[in-house]
């Protein structure tokens, strides 16, 4: 018999704090950043549906949210008991200080950020009826144990390389536990034919990201990157996906239907990092404010979280749960692994796909992991002569002016090579 | 249509010949690794083209080299230049289209030559005879038709379509597509004859496959049985081949006995067939063209629809596959080696060998056999006297191994097949590889796990783009279903053939 995942003896009454003041200023900001898009010059016409979606943190509708973290967990597992899996990695600076009084100061802001979601009892993670976590870098791998004072919490472990002729086995045998935990959570039974058609709809949305993606970085002017994300971070909300193909649907034909008739001469960009989420959106806001265009990412809650597709071979449950596990586990381009050549090489093969000037790197300060690839991300371009700057910042906004004429600098520089 | 075709047909003979289609390759590939321009490319293969062709024509006026000329020619060549290379190697543009006329072209004058066959029918002899019609104008009209339908089909529809054409002609091709009513009378007179029962290996001699016509044997690498309906429609294996050259006497070969001779022109252009068609495609007979594999593959496809996991066994179990197939096939040819010795009895050394030694064993003689002509062909259960019971020991072994292989395994079987095994050793350094661009490469792993001959390579190469293997039957799987556009590939001649499309539609 195994043992339960985290210790029952010790557990403790979980920090629960009213405090009006940092709901209020996470509000202000959410609505400050809205403010800065409704700037934008051209919007796709259905682009608040996206925005509300995001801003309510979860969608309304039928059966009950499983809030998860990481672009790491098979959410096709949540689908397909009847759940809506809702994203609550938090993005927003103004619940960074609250988390920080009950944790430390010095762990990343995504994960200050979203524990002090946790804290305000009124807060979005509270709807959940499970929480998922995958154990990527140490501050995930801790975060489960703290939460699991507030909900039932899995931990999904990862094998220490992406190696899936060494790993295969564990990897896919923790899907099928994460299967077991969350239909023991939510009381409900998993059929192979729920997964098969959760696959499907994920394999769509996958087919709709690479189409907008492509799109986009024929005519950048279509569409800004940050509406971009915007529209794939809403389908992290836990709405119906069906709903989500549609009126993504919309946005694609409209940004296919635009034709500026100008020839383009903003610098193109492929942006690398941190995870970038709603309302914090200061970087992308940044490139694009100092005239730059992002037409390619590899930030795992931008294009690159929903690019690839889960692709089985035979319908059985032990290889539903293999190629879940491919798709999750083995595709991933999170630093956390021992070796990380995918992101590498995505970087490189963007770069010559979407003919881009040169790269940006978004590094969350505190995330070792992001600042230690940064190391051979640089020197591997610079060996390409490749364009590379790699922005450090957190969630404050104090720092902005500061990488502006960073960014500018460079930008400035691409000009001449 | 013979009128005015046959002299056409006669002056184009070279383009039969694997001598042609080898030397046209070769400079293609060359012409591809140094980056030259299609006017040069062109100029080079038109020279060759005329060059081989004279030199064909003039060696045909001396017997001993005509003999050797005349064994080595196949339609399939004549097919692969003409309709399947380009289809494979030209770019996908407007152009393109504008090719689709030759298989067009073709596909009209192999039924014109069905018309014409049942044309020649004797009047009152009319009725159905399946598909008279002359094996040329079949593999010309095979190959159109998959040349045709492909840019609408997705590369796995095409697969089962090739695979579903090719298990037809292999196993029905004895009866269905007889040369011309004479033929089909003559097949048919040989099936019923009562002096002809089904008699298993012995039955050999009494069928004769339809591409063998003007004294040619044209022999696929994988398992195209010999003893499907009527002797089938190639002559067989590659190691029907195989038995028949050990089989060969040496003694009359050393006294010029004509029979022998005859026989050894014979199985020398066999060879070069061989070889030069596995330079050409690798092991990809036994991903597109095999009819045992197809069977098994009905096999896949029942464990597949009942949803349950399949067997993937350790590496040592891969290996003793491997030595296993290889065991099997030595020992038996080395019984082949005995046929020249036999007594009066079918015996040597007090031991009765049968005829063809490794056909006796082969799960595809009692298979193919059966699912070419129904029950009435089964070829019963070797006797216990031959070789001490070593070949109904092993007979019924290799039916469950081959039972079992495809039905739990997807194809382990085919890591087994001595047939097919051999032309894997042309899978790296030959003219086709499957690649991989790394930098596209996710990692995922999806070509690893749905690779049907449970290959890693794939999966693990990150520095060699040609992660073609041994064991590699080219079946394209992987290309299939790799989710990163242009990530792995099938190049032929250098060029690529076909890429991975996350879409699904065919690259090109």
């Amino acid at each position: 018999m195994s043992q339960p995942q985290f210790d029952e003896r010790y557990r403790l009454d979980p920090p629960r704090v009213e405090d009006p003041g940092a709901r209020k200023r996470a509000r202000f900001v959410a609505e400050q950043q809205k403010q800065i898009l409704a700037g934008l010059a051209r919007r796709p016409a259905n682009i608040a549906w996206f925005q509300d979606l995001l801003d309510a943190g979860a969608a309304e509708g039928p059966g009950p949210l499983v809030g998860y973290f990481c672009n790491m967990i098979p959410v096709e597992l949540i689908y397909a008991l009847g759940a809506r899996p809702v994203r609550i990695d938090c993005g927003s600076p103004a619940l960074v200080a609250a988390g920080e009084e009950a944790l430390s100061g010095e762990i990343c802001p995504l994960a200050k950020a979203s524990f002090g979601a946790f804290m305000d009892p009124q807060g979005l993670p509270h709807q959940c009826a499970a929480l998922v976590l995958p154990a990527s870098c140490d501050a995930k791998r801790k975060l489960g144990e703290v939460l699991a004072d507030y909900k039932p919490v899995f931990t999904f472990n990862l094998p220490p390389e992406q190696d899936a002729g060494r790993y295969g086995a564990f990897a896919a045998a923790e899907v099928e536990r994460l299967g077991d935990f969350l239909a023991g959570a939510l009381g409900r039974k998993l059929s192979t034919g729920a997964l098969l058609e959760a696959i499907e709809l994920t394999r769509r949305r996958a087919m709709l990201v690479r189409e907008l993606q492509a799109a986009r970085a024929a005519e950048p002017a279509a569409l800004s990157v940050r509406d971009f994300f915007l529209v794939i971070q809403a389908s992290f909300t836990g709405v119906a996906l069906g709903q989500w193909l549609a009126e993504a649907g919309k946005v694609l034909a409209e940004v296919r239907a635009f034709k500026s008739g100008r020839k383009r001469l903003r610098p193109r960009l492929v942006l690398t990092g941190a995870p970038i989420v709603w309302p914090n959106y200061k970087v992308l806001n940044l490139i694009e404010e100092c005239g730059a265009d992002v037409v390619a990412d590899t930030v795992c809650t931008g294009a690159q979280s929903c690019f690839d597709p889960v692709v089985y071979e035979e319908k059985g449950r032990s290889a539903l749960m293999r190629a879940l596990a491919h798709r999750y586990v083995f595709a991933s381009a999170c630093p956390c692994f021992i070796s990380q050549g995918t992101r590498l090489s995505r970087v490189l093969d963007l770069v010559e796909e979407f003919k881009a000037d040169g790269v940006v790197s978004y590094g969350l300060r505190l995330c070792q992991l992001f600042d230690l690839e940064a190391y051979r991300l640089a020197r591997v371009l610079k060996q390409k002569k490749i364009p590379f700057a790699n922005l450090r910042t957190d969630y404050s906004l104090e720092d902005t002016e500061q990488l502006r004429v960073r960014l500018e600098a460079f930008l400035e520089t691409l000009g001449e090579g | 249509m013979d009128r005015w075709l046959q002299p056409a047909l006669d002056l184009a003979a070279p383009l039969t010949s694997p001598l042609l289609a080898l030397a046209v390759t070769l400079c293609l590939a060359a012409a591809v690794r140094r980056g030259r321009g299609g006017a040069r490319t062109a100029l080079a293969l038109a020279l060759i083209v005329l060059g081989l062709s004279s030199w064909y024509h003039l060696a045909g006026r001396f017997p001993a080299a005509a003999r050797w000329l005349s064994a080595l020619n196949s339609p399939l060549f004549a097919a692969y230049l003409v309709i399947v290379l380009p289809a494979m190697v030209l770019p996908r543009d407007r152009w393109y289209r504008l090719f689709l006329v030759v298989p067009a072209a073709a596909l009209v004058l192999a039924v014109l030559s069905v018309i014409d066959a049942y044309r020649a029918v004797p009047p009152g002899k009319g009725g159905f005879y399946w598909l008279l019609v002359r094996p040329a104008w079949l593999v010309a009209g095979v190959a159109s038709l998959m040349v045709l339908l492909q840019p609408v089909l997705t590369l796995r529809w095409f697969r089962f379509a090739v695979r579903l054409a090719c298990f037809l002609t292999l196993t029905y091709g004895g009866v269905a597509l007889r040369t011309s009513y004479q033929d089909y009378q003559e097949a048919m007179a040989r099936r019923f004859d009562p002096r002809n029962p089904p008699r298993g290996v012995a039955s050999l001699t009494d069928t004769r496959p339809v591409l063998q016509s003007d004294a040619r044997m044209t022999y696929l690498p994988s398992a195209p049985c010999r003893f499907t309906a009527d002797g089938g429609y190639v002559q067989g294996c590659n190691l029907e081949w195989a038995q028949r050259l050990m089989q060969l006497d040496e003694v009359k070969l050393a006294r010029r006995d004509p029979g022998a001779v005859h026989a050894m022109y014979l199985l020398a252009g066999a060879l070069t067939m061989f070889v030069i068609l596995s330079f050409l495609i690798g092991r990809a007979c036994c991903g597109w063209l095999c009819p045992l594999s197809a069977i098994g593959g009905a096999l896949d496809w029942l464990r597949r629809r009942l949803r349950l996991a399949h067997w993937k066994p350790a590496r040592p179990v891969k290996l003793a596959y491997l030595f296993s197939g290889l065991g099997v096939s030595s020992m038996a040819l080395a019984m082949a080696k005995a046929y020249p010795h036999l007594d009066a009895n079918g015996a040597f050394l007090g031991c009765k060998v049968p005829l063809y030694p490794f056909c006796k064993v082969c799960p595809s003689q009692p298979i193919c056999s059966v699912v070419g002509r129904g029950s009435a062909a089964y070829a019963p259960l070797p006797t216990w006297d031959l070789g001490w019971g070593f070949f109904t020991i092993l007979y019924v072994a290799l039916l469950v191994l081959f039972g079992a292989s495809f039905l739990l395994g997807r194809r382990l079987w085919c890591r087994f097949c001595p047939m097919g095994m051999v032309s894997g050793l042309f899978n790296r350094g030959g003219l086709i590889a499957l690649t991989k661009n790394a930098r596209k490469c996710n990692r995922c792993g999806v070509c690893a796990e749905v690779c049907p001959m449970d290959i890693d390579r794939v999966r693990s190469e990150m520095d060699n783009p040609d992660v073609s293997s041994f064991h590699c039957v080219l079946c394209l799987r992987c290309v299939e279903r790799c989710p990163r556009d242009g990530c792995l590939a099938l190049e032929h001649v250098g060029l690529r053939v076909v890429e991975s499309r996350f879409d699904g539609k065919r690259a090109g």
